[in-house]
C-alpha cells in the first residue's frame, strides 16, 4: 500500500494545520469534508454548493485551473493568493492528488500559509535593497581602480555584476616608473557582507602598500604587500569565517617580468606569442583568511612583447550552459589564444561575450577579467638563446649539450657575477632537466624546450616538455637531518632561483619557469626600455 | 687508521652515482673510519649527494664514522646549500680528517645532528 493510502477517510479532519476534504476532478463538487473547508476559507457551508472554483479561484483563477488541470494524473500543489471576507488578502497551498485506491474524484489538503509567506516577502524585499546598496558599493569601491595611460602598456578591466553582488574587487596602481600593479579577487559569498569584506581587503592593500613604502628604498615585493594586508585584515577575515581569494601582480618593464602572488585564486593565463601556447599559472598561497599568519612566496615569469596576461574570477570559468557544464578555462584560454591579435580592449569584450552567451541564464556569478598586453610594440631587448633536446631517464646526452651551452652564455653574458653563483645556477638547472628526464616525462623519451634570458638583472631558464600532471616543483623541506637519500634537488632550485614555477598548458603540455635576479646588468648589452606615460585614451573600468 | 677514499671522476650525477656508490660501499666494506677526498670532484649533483648521505647512514648503522675533505668551491655550493656540515664532519684535507676521526669526531664542532 502506497503512502497515499495512509490519508485518513476522515478527510474533513483538521491535521497539520490544514484540512483534507475530497471534491470532483475538476473540482466544481465536492465530494467531502465541506465544513472544514468552509470554515478555513471563512464562508458558510453553502457557499461551496456550487464548486470550488468561485472561492478558492477568487484570487489567482488561472492558477487554481492549470492546479486541476493534471491533478487527475499526477499530484499537483499550488500558492493562491485568496480575499477573506474577513479582509485581508491570505496565502493557501492547495496540493491536489489523485486516490491510489482507485475511489472517486482528488484528494485535496488545503494550508492557510499567509505568515510565512508574508515573512519570505520581507525577506526577499530587504534581501533586494541590500543587492541595491551591495551593487552600489561594489561599482564605487570595489571595481574602482587608477586609470592609466602607460605607452607599451595595454590593458583592460571589466566586470559583469551578477543578479547578485559577490565582492569581486579589482584594482590598478602605478607605483613607480618601470611597473604597474594589478589586483583581482573575490570574496566567498554574496550580498553586502561580501562587498563590506571586499572593501576591507582592498582598504587593507591600499594601507599595507603605504605603510611599506614609508621610507622604503625599493618597492616592497608583492609577497610583503600581502603579508602586511593578512596582518591587518586576516584575523578579521578567520573571526567572521570568510575569505578571499585574489591575484596580486606587478608587470615589470625593466625586467619584462610579471611579480605575483596568488591567494587560492583562479589561474591566469599567461599566452606566449613566440610559441602560441597558454599557460594556465597559478602560485601557492591559501586564500587570505584561511589561516592565521600564512607565509606568503611571490613568483616571477618572464613576459615577451606580444605576449598577453589574462587574470579572471571563476565567476567566467564556472558559469554554465543548459546541460551544467562548465565553460571551463580551457575554452578561456582558447579564446585567449585565437583573438590575441586584438586590443585588450577588444580581447576582453569577446571573452565576456563569450561566456554570457554559453551560460544558459546569464552569470550567476559576477565575473571580473583583467586583460593585459604589455611591452606591445617594443623590441624584444635582452639576451635569449633557445634550444631544443631529447631527455629520457637513461640518456642524458641532451642536458650535456643543454649544459655546455649555457655555460658559456653565463660566462659571456654575466662575467660579473661570480664562480659561485655561476655555480650554483648551473646546478639548478643541471636539476631541473634531470627532474624532467626522471618525473616530467613520464619515463618516456621526449623533447624538452629550453629557453633561457637575460635582461638587465634577471635571469630566466624555462623548460617546457609534454608529460603527465605530476606538479614537482613545490619547495621541500631540507631532508639531510633525516639523513635522506633523495630530496635534494627540488630544493636546489628553490634555494638558488627565486622564483620556481611549474605552468600547465593545453594537452599535457608543462613549462617550468626558474628565476633569479642577479643584481648584475648586463655590460653593454640593449635592455628593455621603461615605461612612460601617454597621453592615450584612458581604458575605461569595466565594458 | 681511516680508509681513505678519493674518487678520480671529475663529476658524481645522475649518470655516474650508482658506480661512485658502489665503489665507495666497497672500500668501506670491514673499516671503521672513512675519509672521502673529494679533490678531483668538480661537480656533485642531488643524485651524487644522496648517494654520500645513503652510504654515511648505512656505515654509521654497522658502527663506523666518516669525514669528507678536499671539497671544491663548486661543489660546496651544494654542501653549503643542502647544510651537508650539520650531519657530517667536513676538513679542508685527508690528514685533518683523519685526525678528527682518531680524535673521535664525526660532526663538526657545534654542528651535532
Amino acid at each position: 500500500m502506497g503512502p497515499r493510502a495512509a490519508i485518513p477517510e476522515s478527510l474533513g479532519s483538521k491535521l497539520a494545520g490544514g484540512v483534507f476534504f475530497r471534491c470532483d476532478e475538476s473540482g466544481s463538487r465536492l465530494i467531502s469534508g465541506a465544513e472544514a473547508l468552509a470554515s478555513c476559507l471563512g464562508v458558510a457551508s453553502g457557499a461551496l454548493e456550487g464548486g470550488l472554483g468561485p472561492v478558492l479561484g477568487a484570487g489567482a483563477p488561472g492558477l487554481y485551473a492549470e492546479a486541476f488541470s493534471t491533478a487527475s494524473e499526477e499530484p499537483a500543489s499550488v500558492l493562491l493568493p485568496y480575499p477573506h471576507p474577513a479582509g485581508g488578502r491570505r496565502w493557501l497551498s492547495l496540493r491536489l492528488s489523485p486516490p491510489c485506491d482507485g475511489t472517486e474524484g482528488l484528494l485535496a489538503f488545503l494550508r492557510d500559509e499567509t505568515t510565512l509567506q508574508e515573512s519570505l516577502l520581507k525577506v526577499a524585499a530587504a534581501q533586494s535593497a541590500d543587492v541595491e546598496n551591495s551593487a552600489r558599493l561594489q561599482a564605487a569601491v570595489l571595481l574602482e581602480g587608477q586609470a592609466l595611460a602607460v605607452r607599451g602598456l595595454d590593458y583592460q578591466t571589466a566586470t559583469i555584476p551578477s543578479k547578485q553582488v559577490d565582492g569581486d574587487f579589482l584594482d590598478v596602481a602605478r607605483l613607480s616608473r618601470d611597473s604597474v600593479d594589478f589586483l583581482l579577487g573575490d570574496v566567498m559569498g554574496k550580498g553586502m557582507d561580501a562587498a563590506i569584506v571586499g572593501a576591507m581587503i582592498k582598504m587593507g592593500f591600499a594601507r599595507s602598500l603605504c605603510s611599506s613604502l614609508f621610507g622604503a628604498l625599493a618597492l616592497p615585493d608583492p609577497a610583503e604587500i600581502c603579508r602586511g594586508v593578512d596582518s591587518l585584515v586576516g584575523a578579521r577575515l578567520l573571526k567572521r569565517g570568510c575569505f578571499a581569494t585574489l591575484t596580486y601582480a606587478r608587470l615589470e618593464s625593466r625586467l619584462r617580468a610579471l611579480s605575483f602572488v596568488d591567494c587560492g585564486h583562479t589561474s591566469f593565463i599567461h599566452y606566449s606569442a613566440s610559441t602560441g601556447e597558454c599557460w594556465m599559472v597559478k602560485g601557492a598561497n591559501m586564500p587570505l583568511g584561511f589561516s592565521e599568519g600564512q607565509s606568503y612566496r611571490s613568483f616571477l615569469l618572464p613576459i615577451d612583447p606580444g605576449d598577453l596576461i589574462l587574470l579572471y574570477t571563476d565567476g567566467l570559468s564556472e558559469c554554465c550552459n543548459r546541460w551544467g557544464e562548465s565553460f571551463g578555462e580551457e575554452r578561456v584560454a582558447y579564446l585567449l589564444r585565437t583573438n590575441s591579435g586584438l586590443s585588450a580592449r577588444d580581447i576582453a569584450s569577446a571573452i565576456l561575450r563569450a561566456g554570457f552567451s554559453y551560460s544558459a541564464s546569464g552569470f550567476n556569478d559576477d565575473v571580473s577579467i583583467v586583460c593585459l598586453r604589455p611591452f606591445s610594440g617594443e623590441p624584444a631587448g635582452g639576451l635569449e638563446t633557445r634550444l631544443s633536446v631529447t631527455l629520457s631517464a637513461r640518456d642524458l646526452s641532451g642536458l650535456r649539450e643543454a649544459e655546455d651551452c649555457l655555460e658559456a652564455d653565463l660566462g659571456e653574458w654575466i662575467p660579473g657575477a661570480g664562480a659561485e653563483t655561476r655555480a650554483g645556477l648551473l646546478l639548478a638547472f643541471h636539476e631541473a632537466m634531470t627532474n624532467v628526464a626522471e618525473h616530467g616525462l613520464g619515463g618516456r623519451d621526449g623533447r624538452c624546450d629550453l629557453r633561457w634570458r637575460y635582461l638587465d638583472e634577471l635571469l630566466s631558464l624555462e623548460l617546457s616538455y609534454t608529460g603527465p600532471d605530476y606538479d614537482w616543483s613545490g619547495r621541500p623541506a631540507s631532508p639531510i637531518r633525516r639523513l635522506a637519500a633523495s630530496g635534494y634537488g627540488r630544493l636546489v632550485m628553490h634555494e638558488v632561483m627565486d622564483s620556481v614555477i611549474l605552468c600547465k598548458g593545453l594537452r599535457g603540455r608543462k613549462r617550468l619557469a626558474m628565476c633569479r635576479r642577479l643584481g648584475v646588468a648586463s655590460e653593454g648589452r640593449p635592455g628593455a626600455p621603461a615605461w612612460v606615460d601617454r597621453p592615450a585614451a584612458v581604458p575605461e573600468a569595466a565594458v | 687508521m681511516a680508509e681513505l677514499f678519493k674518487p678520480e671522476r671529475r663529476k658524481i650525477d645522475v649518470l655516474s652515482s650508482e658506480a661512485f656508490m658502489a665503489e665507495m660501499l666497497a672500500r668501506m666494506e670491514g673499516k671503521s673510519l672513512f675519509v672521502l677526498d673529494l679533490s678531483e670532484v668538480q661537480f656533485i649533483d642531488s643524485s651524487g649527494l644522496g648517494k654520500i648521505v645513503s652510504a654515511l647512514r648505512e656505515f654509521r648503522g654497522r658502527g663506523g664514522e666518516m669525514r669528507i675533505c678536499g671539497v671544491q668551491a663548486p661543489v660546496q655550493v651544494l654542501f653549503s646549500m643542502v647544510r651537508l656540515g650539520e650531519i657530517i664532519g667536513i676538513d679542508a684535507d685527508a690528514k685533518t680528517s683523519a685526525a678528527a676521526l682518531r680524535d673521535g669526531a664525526g660532526t663538526n664542532p657545534g654542528e651535532a645532528p
